[in-house]
């Protein structure tokens, strides 16, 4: 057996140091080494213990499984020659499980080119994931290696699979020690009673366990916390339900300051998304105490992260609204609200029970999974239909890259009908989505056959009666989700193309081809004519919605009937927020007035930003134009008001009537911006960006970019005070 | 439905206009000139030029396709800057039509009832959601318009949607009680007591603006009082106590008080008109006038009135 000099990368020392075995028992004792050895903190300045994953180069993360990360070990040869050997053997001896290598060796040319000029791209990397980590604190390890041994022996034949699961939770037994072995000294030098309490809470938990379930909520934070950075996994999922019998059984004053404390830690380590709310399947509300709670945690840090979903549905409490809304109003614009109504359809369609598609959860930004069923939040890649529209005009090729990425439609001057110029539209987006779920499923193959997962297939149920890793089709669900990028941005450009090329015969597709390839240069009356035509999604009007209807949901449905390496289906969804810029650069210039180098784009399913002029009520109007009970991955709703219109009751009450008229009518999604200061700053800068936004006062409003400087600048410094 | 009358915008997803989500319908035409108006763009009947000049790059494509000729591109400044000749302007729209900056607008559009409903009818989901949400008839003055406010009143009768006029009251006594006997809440205007002065403010007479006001009342009309306070111009202790006088003597005949604090923004809409603005001290008028709030309220709380500053 080798003999490693170095200890920063335990998670390979204990891979390696059984070469002979099945993947399984390397990563258990992969586990084990790493929970001896790793960088780990009994906090007293939150109270929470963590561990440092991202240490080590072979380590478990969200993002990658346990790929090593060669990049990074040869960067370590450069920086430290003295131990050269042991990285150069590590490489040497797993470069093999690079998972990444081998998911960009097995792409086509097409398909990196597809990547390269963000046309698309499938699935290269591991995922979000919402597994049920609360197991550890509700069970005991004692409590799961009784599940895993009653496991086993159902499925003789693969022992190996159960026995590097009951490694890694001798390995999660060690590191409780560990932590509370560090605990009891800190507390000897700690500054103060607070870092002395939150030790106290440390020790007083790992006393007992990970071995035994945890008895408070306090000590579930501590015993989920050590779990959720040991995996590296990055969302939270449905808090306050799995917490909430924790909660109720807890002394208020110390279940609180553990909630602070908890929100704290996932507001630095950046976590992802926390669901809070919902119903069942007879659509009872599901609300708690720790959601209101949690409410107020939110309002109260006015944090970025994580991000707080809201589930709502028809027997939402007012008064969870309300918190809600004044949340929203406080700062963040959070919680984003989802609709179980729009929700649960959209997962049922994909053949998931109703019992299970009201246990639905985002994760990362809006990526959808079912709490501790499922592997399916993923976020398996993306489709920018503006090039869709792009290589409809020049036969799959791209203008910026001159590269042939889409497929055949044939010469664009032959489409003497709407009908033809839309169809081949149409080709070009099942052909990229084609693109991207073959990509995405040849990239899952590569975890699923290189990687072991033990903590998340422990926690994801179907994982051990199948006898399946999460990764290898183990969970219930394994469905996918590949999210559509410039959906505003393609809606008008068909609509003005049908109009002025069709209907008014005021330019031929031969004309409008020959403009978009010139940038518009020479065409700068049908520049004008594109950009001020009106036609723009959003603003309620039928002529683009129907387009928009048909269109989207022609992607969104196409999308089901691709199956996934995983063992489902694939499904859509829309939630570009900062990518927004980078997919508006993919394409040339537009027919909806886009010039080659503007990037302004959808950043949601509603209106390019400023392009909805007709106020809030006409682009969720529009936006009901779309079947919202098609798309499961985050049908997204970006709506922006300003801060003196939100933050009042007259302004909460108004957003609450336009959340239940949404909502009624089965709206997936809505998504709240606050406008604040530096918005307003930036309106004045960037007009164009912002011809949508109205402000208020004294029952008088009007379209910010119109009012005259030193009114806007008056307006700015009205929103530093709360009138 | 022949009815028509110039529109100046209709604005949907308003708050402040009556309760719940509404739709505004501004109508252009007032007989009131208030100094401190706020729309001053629906003074006229007709249909107006906008030009905001702070949008304007001074390109030069109004000039050219201007038909009367009433523009003119200067060089002669350090910035170069248009002019217009707002005697030659026939409001056709070629200068809005050619403008990429949106600095040229023409305000007002000839439409028919059914015109105007078809825009109303389509947030019927949020007026329902809004709790009693619906639309409402500004201006502009509607009471100018009386034929064609009354065919709309009826048409969003006929569709179920709620109904609301927000007026100065200064018409024909025959058109608010044929609006109030369509179920019609009224946002009512009380701006001065005194006539006298009340002609200084408005260039009117108030007489008859309180005669339909008080026939309202005992018609039991659902009215909602609305009080425009400018600081310094009639916000003396003296005008406020007979506001509150007046309200004290006919409680209970009107659902709720309003005061709506003066703010500036009508200036930059004066100025795109070629019009002056109208100066009120910005001290006094800093954050929806806060410095004079407490008087104010005080002066109604006083005879037990209730009312509410509009944010």
């Amino acid at each position: 057996m080798y003999n490693f000099k170095i200890t920063d990368e335990p998670f390979a020392r204990g891979y390696l140091g059984c070469d002979s075995e099945s993947k399984f028992i390397r990563t258990g004792y992969g586990y084990i080494e790493a929970c001896k050895s790793l960088r780990v903190n009994a906090d007293e300045n939150t109270g929470l213990p963590w561990c440092a994953m991202g240490d080590m180069a072979v380590a478990t993360t969200s993002y990658g499984g346990q790929s090593p990360n060669i990049g990074w070990l040869e960067a370590k040869i450069r920086e430290n020659p003295d131990n050269a050997e042991d990285y150069q053997y590590i490489i040497d001896n797993m470069r093999d499980l690079d998972v990444g290598a081998h998911i960009w060796g097995s792409f086509t040319e097409r398909e990196s080119n597809t990547i390269n000029t963000s046309t698309g791209w499938g699935g290269t990397w591991g995922g979000h994931s919402v597994p049920d980590l609360i197991d550890f604190a509700r069970y005991g390890t004692d409590g799961l290696r009784e599940k895993l041994n009653y496991y086993k022996s159902i499925n003789i034949d693969i022992p190996d699979f159960y026995d590097g699961m009951l490694l890694m939770l001798d390995g999660v037994d060690i590191l409780g020690k560990r932590i509370y072995d560090m605990a009891c000294e800190k507390i000897k030098t700690a500054e103060n009673d607070d870092q002395r309490r939150r030790l106290q809470r440390q020790i007083d938990t790992f006393s007992h366990c990970p071995k035994e379930p945890a008895k408070t909520f306090a000590e579930a934070c501590c015993v989920y916390v050590m779990i959720f950075t040991l995996d590296g996994i990055d969302s939270p999922g449905h808090f306050d339900w799995y917490m909430g019998d924790f909660w109720d059984k807890s002394d208020y004053a110390e279940s609180r300051a553990a909630l602070e404390d908890i929100w704290e830690f996932f507001h630095n380590t950046r976590t992802w998304n926390l669901c809070i709310s919902g119903s069942d399947e007879n659509w009872n509300d599901k609300t708690n105490a720790l959601s209101y709670e949690i409410l107020d945690v939110c309002a109260k840090y006015k944090y970025q992260t994580p991000n707080l979903t809201m589930r709502c549905h028809r027997n939402t409490p007012e008064k969870l609204l309300r918190a809600a809304a004044k949340a929203m109003a406080a700062g963040t614009g959070m919680p984003t609200l989802y609709n179980d109504e729009a929700m649960c359809p959209a997962l049922e369609r994909m053949g998931i029970c109703p019992a299970d598609s009201h246990l639905y959860v985002m994760n990362g930004c809006n990526q959808v999974d079912i709490q501790g069923k499922s592997h399916m939040g993923l976020e398996d890649g993306e489709v920018n239909l503006g090039m869709a529209v792009e290589f409809a005009f020049f036969n799959g090729v791209g203008q910026k890259s001159g590269k042939k990425i889409g497929c055949d439609t044939g010469d664009v001057s032959d489409f003497d009908t709407f009908e033809k110029f839309y169809a081949a539209v149409k080709a070009q987006v099942a052909y990229i989505t084609d693109t991207a779920c073959s990509m995405s499923n040849k990239s899952q193959r590569q975890y699923a056959k290189y990687t072991a997962n033990p903590i998340r297939t422990l926690t994801t149920e179907g994982c051990l009666i199948k006898g399946k890793d999460y990764k290898d089709g183990g969970p219930l669900y394994g469905h996918g989700q590949i999210l559509a990028e410039g959906v505003p941005d393609s809606i008008d450009s068909i609509a003005n193309v049908k109009k002025f090329v069709y209907d008014e015969k005021k330019y031929t597709i031969t004309e409008v081809r020959d403009a978009l390839a010139a940038d518009f240069e020479g065409y700068e009356e049908m520049y004008e004519t594109f950009k001020n035509s009106g036609l723009n999604f959003g603003n309620d009007i039928d002529y683009v919605d129907e387009i928009a209807g048909d269109f989207i949901d022609y992607y969104n449905s196409y999308l089901m009937t691709k199956p996934t390496v995983r063992g489902g289906f694939f499904s859509g969804g829309c939630s570009p927020f900062v990518r927004a810029a980078q997919n508006g650069r993919a394409p040339g210039a537009l027919p909806n007035g886009k010039k080659r180098d503007e990037y302004l784009y959808g950043d949601s399913i509603g209106a390019t930003p400023g392009r909805d002029v007709n106020g809030p009520t006409a682009l969720l109007s529009s936006c009901l134009a779309f079947d919202h009970t098609l798309p499961t991955s985050g049908f997204i709703l970006n709506i922006r008001f300003d801060h003196n219109l939100f933050n009042t009751e007259k302004g909460i009450d108004g957003f609450l009537a336009l959340y239940h008229a949404y909502f009624d009518n089965k709206g997936q999604q809505l998504s709240v911006t606050v406008l604040n200061r530096e918005d307003l700053l930036d309106a004045m800068e960037n007009p164009d960006a912002h011809r949508n936004l109205i402000v208020r006062v004294g029952g008088y409003s009007d379209y910010f970019v119109n009012l005259g400087r030193d009114l806007q600048e008056n307006i700015v410094a009205r929103t530093d005070y709360d009138i | 439905m022949t009815s028509k009358a110039v529109v100046s915008s209709i604005q949907r997803y308003c708050l402040d206009d009556g309760p719940g989500i509404r739709t505004t319908v501004f109508l252009k035409g007032c007989p009131l000139r208030c100094l401190w108006c706020h729309n001053p763009e629906t003074h006229k009947t007709v249909p107006e030029l906008l030009q905001r000049s702070h949008k304007c790059t001074a390109c030069g494509r109004c000039v050219v396709v201007c038909p009367k000729q009433g523009r003119q591109l200067h060089l002669d400044g350090d910035v170069p800057y248009i002019t217009v000749d707002r005697t030659q302007c026939i409001t056709c729209g070629k200068c809005e039509e050619a403008c990429p900056a949106q600095a040229c607008e023409i305000c007002g559009e000839e439409m028919t009832v059914d015109e105007v409903m078809a825009t109303v009818v389509r947030d019927k989901i949020f007026y329902k959601s809004s709790g009693g949400g619906g639309m409402t008839v500004s201006g502009g003055e509607c009471a100018s318009q009386p034929e064609f406010t009354l065919a709309l009143l009826r048409a969003a009768k006929e569709k179920e949607i709620s109904r609301a006029i927000e007026t100065c009251g200064f018409g024909n006594a025959e058109f608010f009680r044929q609006a109030a006997e369509l179920d019609t809440l009224f946002l009512y205007d009380l701006k001065e007591m005194d006539n006298d002065r009340h002609r200084e403010l408005t260039g009117v007479s108030n007489e008859r603006i309180i005669e339909n006001l008080l026939m309202l009342m005992d018609m039991g009309a659902r009215i909602h009082i609305r009080m425009p306070l400018i600081p310094g111009v009639n916000d003396s202790d003296e005008e406020l106590a007979a506001l509150a006088d007046f309200l004290t003597e006919h409680r209970g005949k009107y659902e709720l008080c309003q005061i709506m604090p003066y703010h500036s923004m009508g200036n930059s809409k004066a100025s795109a008109l070629g019009r002056d603005g109208f100066f009120v001290d910005p001290e006094l008028t800093r954050n929806g006038c806060v410095v004079c709030r407490d008087r104010w309220i005080k002066a109604f709380n006083d005879r037990g009135i209730d009312v509410e500053i509009s944010k």
